[in-house]
């Protein structure tokens, strides 16, 4: 549906100069997918989307919606092929999240702006799809931020285009919001067959949902699905040899350095993992199992914690993980974490 | 809000600027009683006194109190929905003054070179032409930046910017310009009502019927603007041939008012403000009505006040309209906590 051929996107500059952000884009998109923009800060994602949604001029190469070139539909035309919602907050004002709603109909009604039953229609449904039904009557100044995204997810949706970017649309949504509106968007994208372009910071949630990423570096860009793209490394870049890598199975996984004392552990409890993440983070190196020497040894046994000291000879009993970490910071001088 | 109560608030818009009109035309600086003023209201062709201060004063002033509320209410509502800031008005094009400037100078520049008397038909009208010019020319001025520049918040700091430059100008020419001159320039600066008479009545009801029809016509664009520029973009509007509308219909609803009865702050400021607090939306098809219901309310008070003095004298308009104003501004703002919560 929407093909990119060396698009330059940045900002003219004096004489004629132009301010080329990244190296020229190509990459294409086809209905019913999700693809996820993703790059490091500063690298032209919002650029990128504006550029697309005609918000700003590329500075070089084509771009083809449809088989036709993006500045030659018309204005009226490309408000009924693609619809953008910008990053950010919504300006302050009283309207109500269906009046919100209604904004996208623009291209559809006539100079009164009054809905006809088929602009209702598309009003009603875009409000369920985002189950938002049972808030519309509410000012867009009264609901939550995530519950003003999907409102404004739905302004778009309202707007019943076969294209639709969003820019940053999970910034400012806790994870359980940030969910559920990539998964409401995957679902329409499946289900109308729209395609959704969107940029986003939350790599995990993105290579989850994404039908295809395109990965945007200042002199690189690739385009694939995300495990095309993490089976080559190409993710690596953007964590610059701070060491974190997205591992299959596991997610982020960020790396620590290795603690000076080392402890062992040992025990048959559900709480053994969660034990060693709190010591490694503490500054402890973690040895599995009961090895002589040490020091000391800690065992997990159903929902209690115990610390053995082998120089003291005492057996020391915790019911949380945090007032184990805080014994022993109080007990062991020599802790790493406290020189 | 139930059907019953929006019947009801609706009526009380209607009846207000009524009563206020009514209230307005029968009193005055002089006392006439209520008889003598409801026998000369139905028989114009009497020649007494109190038919000819009727006719010739109480009626137009109080139909210029109406047109000017109007026009500078919906003015300012055109101003704050384009720029989005609660404190924009219809002044922060830098229209009024632009027209100060064409006033200035009229009166303090070429009064050497001319001689009329104060408060003559000439002298009202050469100024009120001054005063058109003047602010024709600065809107023109910020019609042709606004086509090059994209931001509206870097035209808002334009405007505001070009309207202080011209203030200074201004002031520049009353420092070098005598005393009756100076006089009759403060004077216009303090605003009037009572000047517009005859045909200069007929052509501002032309001018702001115009501008009230083309606001209502803008409705849909408007409303979208709520939304910000980028959406209303993303929907298809022509953001720059938009811009330009609300623009010259800005400055002509502003600049004919400023030109027929010098500058009258705070209306155009206050009113789209009380529109959406009693409707409690930003809608513009109910707010719109509303505004123009509450401009000519305010100002028709505000003409009451005006003589209150009685025999002692008129108030000034723009003062009475700052008083009336600012402490309105104040409740608002400390109702709402925020300023910006109002839009």
């Amino acid at each position: 549906m929407i093909t990119l051929e060396e698009l330059k996107i940045g900002y003219w500059q004096k004489r004629g100069k132009d301010l080329s952000l990244t190296a020229p884009l190509s990459f294409t998109a086809t209905a019913g997918e999700m693809v996820g923009i993703v790059g490091p800060n500063g690298v032209g994602k919002s650029t990128l989307l504006r550029t697309l949604a005609r918000q700003q001029e590329a500075l070089g190469g084509t771009v083809r919606l449809q088989g036709k070139e993006l500045g030659s539909w018309s204005r009226q035309e490309f408000a009924r092929l693609c619809s953008f919602v910008p990053a950010g907050h919504l300006p302050v004002n009283r309207l109500t999240v269906r009046e919100t709603v209604a904004m996208a109909r623009y291209p559809y009604t006539g100079w009164q702006g009054r809905l006809s039953r088929r602009d209702e229609e598309a009003v009603v449904s875009a409000l369920e799809g985002l189950r938002l039904l049972a808030l519309k009557d509410k000012q867009v100044g009264e609901i939550s931020d995530g519950e003003r995204q999907r409102t404004l997810i739905a302004r778009a949706l309202a707007q019943e285009t076969p294209l639709v970017l969003l820019d940053e649309p999970t910034a400012f949504l806790d994870i359980p919001n940030r969910y559920e509106v990539l998964q409401r968007m995957r679902d329409i994208s499946k289900q109308e067959g729209k395609l959704f372009i969107f940029s986003s910071h939350d790599l995990e949630f993105l290579l989850e949902t994404a039908d295809k990423i395109w990965l945007i570096y200042p002199d690189q860009a690739h385009e694939g699905s995300p495990e095309d793209l993490l089976k080559e490394d190409l993710f690596d870049p953007l964590f610059r040899n701070t060491g974190i890598r997205y591992e299959i199975g596991r997610g982020l996984h960020i790396p620590r350095p290795a603690g000076e004392a080392t402890v062992t552990l040992s025990g048959d409890s559900a709480l053994l993992p969660w034990v060693e993440k709190a010591l490694a983070r503490a500054g402890y190196t973690v040895l599995r199992g009961k090895e002589k020497g040490t020091g000391w040894h800690i065992r997990a046994e159903k929902e209690k914690i115990f610390l053995e000291d082998e120089i003291r000879d005492t057996k020391t009993g915790f019911s949380s993980i945090y007032s184990l970490i805080l014994y022993m910071k109080k007990h062991f001088p020599e802790n790493p974490s406290a020189s | 809000m139930t059907r019953k109560h929006k019947y009801y608030l609706w009526a009380a818009l209607l009846l207000l600027p009524l009563l206020l009109a009514l209230a307005d035309i029968y009193t005055g600086s002089v006392h006439l009683s209520f008889t003598s003023v409801t026998r000369a209201l139905f028989h114009p062709a009497g020649g007494d006194d109190v038919t000819v201060i009727l006719h010739r004063f109480r009626l137009p002033r109080m139909w210029t109190a109406v047109l000017a509320g109007v026009a500078l209410s919906v003015s300012g509502l055109l101003m704050q929905t384009t720029f989005r800031n609660p404190l924009a008005g219809p002044y922060v094009l830098g229209i009024s003054a632009g027209a100060s400037l064409g006033v200035a100078l009229l009166v303090l520049g070429l009064s050497p070179l001319l001689s009329f008397a104060a408060g003559s038909l000439a002298a009202n009208t050469s100024i009120m032409a001054a005063a058109i010019a003047g602010a024709t020319g600065v809107l023109l001025l910020i019609m042709t930046v606004s086509l090059r520049i994209r931001d509206i918040m870097t035209i808002l700091i334009l405007g505001i910017m070009f309207g202080s430059a011209v203030t200074a100008l201004v002031s520049i020419l009353q420092y070098f310009s005598n005393e009756t001159m100076l006089k009759v320039f403060v004077v216009w600066t303090m605003g009037s009502l009572a000047n517009v008479t005859g045909m200069q009545s007929l052509l501002l009801t032309l001018l702001v019927g115009a501008g009230v029809l083309l606001s209502f016509l803008l409705i849909k664009q408007l409303n979208t603007l709520l939304m910000g520029e980028a959406y209303a973009h993303s929907v298809g509007m022509d953001i720059r041939r938009t811009r330009l509308l609300i623009f010259g219909v800005t400055g002509i609803l502003a600049g004919s008012v400023t030109a027929f009865c010098g500058p009258i702050g705070f209306v155009g400021i206050v009113v789209p403000h009380l529109a959406r607090l009693t409707l409690r939306t930003s809608d513009l098809r109910p707010v719109l009505p509303a505004t123009l219901l509450l401009g000519a309310s305010l100002l028709l008070l505000g003409d009451i006040l005006s003589h209150l003095p009685g025999e002692g004298g008129v108030l000034p308009i723009n003062a009475v309209t700052a008083v009336l104003g600012i402490p309105l501004i104040i409740w608002m703002i400390l109702q709402r906590q925020k300023l910006s919560s109002l839009m």
